[in-house]
């Protein structure tokens, strides 16, 4: 079944597991045959193009014209006979050695040979351009049972007035439609084309002999203007087979990139644990699709990167030109100035920059100024981003000098290529704040189940007891007393972790009537009398004080809530007095300045400073309340905050050393504006 | 006369080291229990040498509970392994004294952990006196 049927689900089924088909192709030859389907083009061609010279064409694979009226797939027949070497010129160029052994000319061959060839593929068009070192080149994607199978080279061919021609691209845009395959005006059009290129010098018998056309002509002898004419025909016609072929190709290109990005993004939701890295393993792991991007665009380096600070971006991946930020994948900026030199061409979402400019951009442009000082090769360069709470995801291309500008359809295609790394990004973002949440969820319940054991373990104890002949009627009340602490400590926990949920979840709604807060503490209080009596800890209430803020207007069952975790973490973590005394916890209240204030302070662990602005945290517990009480949620003063900013007011903390003594003197203030109603 | 069995318990709960003794002295148990409350304040040397003061037929520890002077809250991991690091501690002092881990802490791997520092059995809480008992006289005949 061909690949182009397949849904994206099967797809992601059938290359899941990363089996990719093999690799037909010489690393020795100019051309090479993949013999597999575009997936597996991209996947595995693009993978090796650092080390192969991609310039694809069929070493086995020839072109037999017959008659035209019968052209199908059949026309292409295996050739035994050898490729055509470079010509003359380009193996100079090729060859061309520095003093060092390198052969920067082929590299920079390998470079061009692959970029149109991906490029032409793309288009799903024959490509004629004008190659750096002056020759005329082509490129032409060939289409063979729904499989791209090469993209063929023929020109190579130093043109004769080469200062009028065009210095770049020039596509042959008329020929590779099915629909305008037999429009007679269309291929009249065409031809006048393709006879353009006569202009071009372009060594037709290059052509002729790469495309086996059956004409009885020797491979390699040069044609006469007469000729030439007979022969353009056939390459029309042969190029527009060929682009027949081809068509459709960039459109299931870029379907099946999404796939592949699809197949990405399902392939990072998959890892199930590593969430907190996971984001930038993912991004790393779209190496082969950013490779794919850019050597569609033409781009010499690509990169997607993440924005670390406000001074630093972290290239998470890159290919082409390493070298660019070789040492180091984080680039610090730090540039002040904002020369107005330059310009931006937008298109939506995309910015195409000129390196000189930093000002609007700022961000963005200070990044790429950096990679550009470093790289000191590329005036501009592409970037689209995505940004949203996780931060920027950036996809960049630079261009080489002299490159034009995309067009908008290409940018648009970038910005899809941004947004979907954003998207996976900003997913596997989320992924890592579940596996936290998870993980928090794992420990929570872990501690619930823990405290409520402890008491269980209490109660059971405490009811074996009271079997056990011989209790004093003291004894006996003692005992029912603990038993109704161990009681209490899980219905707190219950209750606190009932409203804790409620919360989260978004069910906990505020139902506010008028409510006595006099009353309400003394109820806590009450509900702890048997605990404070175990923790030995009394509480002291100023009822005076309570009794001037009379009634207020908030949730009656959130009032008490919060008063009782308070009440409960001042009982908890209070020290027993160093005379031996037992520990106490004073409550009071006051009403100014248009706010009511409960404060609730006990002589206990140190809080310290850093600590403060983290107490009221969803699952934060300071390091000398676990050593002091390892028990516990987390959970109780998250409730509390959420209390006060209901009611747009506040909840602070302050501690203080008590002269002479090792202990500490720690209040907890929750002040409210009086008038609360809506 | 029955040979009474002694044992100590190594608790931060205060009413564990109230109930526990009174309930295993029971006639029908026939255990003796002696307890250390262990706080926040109490040194690791000082908790050492009370565990070696007197020999003990068994020892009967919890896990989850406040680490002593002498232990960080990171290799404690703020308390929840605590009585792992104690068993550890146990061993180089009393290598062959049977010890009963008594605990609310179900973590699997938790509870392996102080299997794996020389712990030879684990009773969940909440647990009867009849159970606690039990599983103290057989952790003491297997010896």
């Amino acid at each position: 079944m061909s690949d182009q049927r397949l849904s994206d689900e099967e797809l992601f089924e059938k290359y899941k597991d990363g089996v990719i088909p093999p690799l037909i192709a010489s690393p020795d030859s100019r051309f090479g045959l993949v013999n597999g389907k575009l997936l597996e083009i991209y996947q595995r061609g693009f993978s090796l193009v650092h080390s192969v010279p991609l310039g694809v064409l069929l070493p086995n694979l020839t072109f037999q014209p017959g008659k035209p009226e019968r052209w199908n797939e059949g026309n292409y027949r295996p050739n035994e006979s050898t490729i055509p070497d470079w010509t003359s010129l380009c193996s100079l160029i090729r060859k061309f050695e520095t003093p060092s052994g390198e052969r920067p000319g082929d590299k920079e061959c390998e470079r061009c040979d692959k970029r149109k060839a991906l490029t032409a593929e793309g288009k799903g068009k024959a490509i004629a351009y004008l190659c750096p070192h002056g020759l005329i080149d082509m490129a032409v994607p060939v289409r063979l049972d729904s499989q791209t199978i090469a993209v063929l080279f023929s020109g190579q061919r130093r043109p004769k007035r080469a200062a009028k021609w065009p210095k770049d691209l020039l596509d042959i845009d008329d020929v590779q439609t099915p629909e305008n395959e037999t429009s007679p005006d269309l291929l009249i059009e065409s031809r006048k084309r393709i006879q353009g290129l006569t202009k071009l010098g372009i060594c037709v018998s290059e052509i002729e002999t790469a495309m086996k056309c059956d004409d009885e002509r020797q491979p390699g002898v040069e044609v006469g203007p007469n000729e030439i004419e007979g022969v353009l025909t056939r390459m029309d016609t042969a190029a527009l087979h060929l682009s027949t072929l081809a068509s459709n190709t960039y459109e299931f290109e870029k379907a099946r990139l999404v796939s592949v990005i699809r197949y990405g993004l399902a392939q990072a939701l998959t890892i199930p644990k590593e969430g907190p890295s996971n984001w930038e393993d993912a991004l790393r792991a779209m190496k082969p699709q950013l490779l794919r991007f850019a050597m569609l665009y033409g781009l010499d380096y690509a990169a997607l990167c993440r924005i670390v600070n406000d001074e630093e971006i972290e290239i998470v991946c890159q290919i082409g030109l390493d070298q660019i930020l070789s040492g180091s994948n984080r680039i610090s900026f730090n540039v002040k100035g904002t020369p107005e030199r330059g310009r931006v061409q937008r298109f939506p979402g995309l910015w195409e920059i000129d390196l000189n400019f930093y000002s609007e951009l700022s961000v963005v442009a200070r990044i790429l100024a950096q990679a550009k000082e470093r790289a000191q090769v590329f005036p501009k360069m592409l970037c689209a981003i995505r940004e949203d709470e996780f931060g920027f995801v950036l996809a960049m291309g630079a261009f080489r000098p002299g490159k034009p500008s995309l067009s908008s359809s290409d940018a648009k295609s970038v910005v899809e290529i941004a947004a979907v790394a954003g998207l996976i990004a900003e997913t596997l973002y989320l992924l890592k704040n579940l596996h936290q949440a998870e993980a928090d969820m794992g420990h929570l319940l872990e501690d619930v189940a823990h405290d409520l054991r402890g008491p269980i373990q209490t109660i059971v104890n405490k009811a074996a007891r009271f079997k056990i002949a011989g209790l004093s009627p003291d004894e006996y009340r003692d005992q029912a007393r603990k038993l109704a602490a161990a009681c209490m400590r899980i219905n707190l926990l219950a209750h606190r972790v009932w409203t804790a949920q409620r919360l989260w979840r978004g069910k906990l709604v505020y139902k506010d009537s008028t409510v006595s807060v006099k009353e309400t503490v003394k109820k806590v209080v009450d509900t702890f009398a048997d605990v404070g009596e175990r923790e030995g800890v009394d509480v002291v209430v100023d009822w005076d004080e309570l009794e001037q803020i009379r009634s207020v207007h908030v949730d009656s069952d959130m009032l008490f809530e919060c008063v009782l975790n308070i009440l409960h973490n001042a009982i908890k973590y209070s020290t027993p007095s160093s005379a031996g005394r037992r520990s106490q916890v004073m409550i009071r209240g006051r009403v100014e300045g248009g706010r009511w204030t409960i404060s609730i302070g006990n002589r206990g662990i140190v809080l310290k400073k850093a600590d403060m602005p983290h107490i009221f945290e969803r699952y934060y517990r300071t390091e000398e309340a676990i050593r002091y009480k390892p028990e516990g949620t987390g959970i109780g003063l998250s409730i509390v905050k959420d209390f006060v900013t209901h009611y747009k007011g506040e909840a602070n903390v302050t501690c203080d050393p008590i002269p002479g003594t090792r202990e500490y003197k720690t209040i907890f203030e929750v002040n409210i504006p009086t008038e609360t109603r809506r | 006369m029955k040979p009474v069995t002694t044992i100590l318990l190594i608790e931060d709960d205060k009413d564990m080291v109230e109930d526990v003794p009174p309930l295993m002295s029971q006639p029908q148990y026939g255990i003796e229990v002696d307890t250390i409350l262990v706080t926040p304040e109490m040194d690791i040397g000082t908790l050492r040498n009370k565990i070696k003061a007197k020999p003990y037929d068994c020892l009967v520890l919890d896990i989850r509970m406040p680490p002593c002077v002498g232990m960080t809250n990171d290799e404690t991991e703020g308390g929840r392994i605590t009585g792992v690091l104690l068993c550890r501690q146990i061993r180089k002092i009393l290598p062959t004294t049977p010890i009963l881990v008594f605990t609310a802490v179900s973590d699997p791997d938790v509870q392996r952990a102080i299997l794996h520092e020389g712990a030879n059995r684990i009773l969940d809480k909440p647990a009867q006196p009849d159970q606690l008992a039990e599983k103290i006289r057989q952790i003491v005949r297997s010896g």
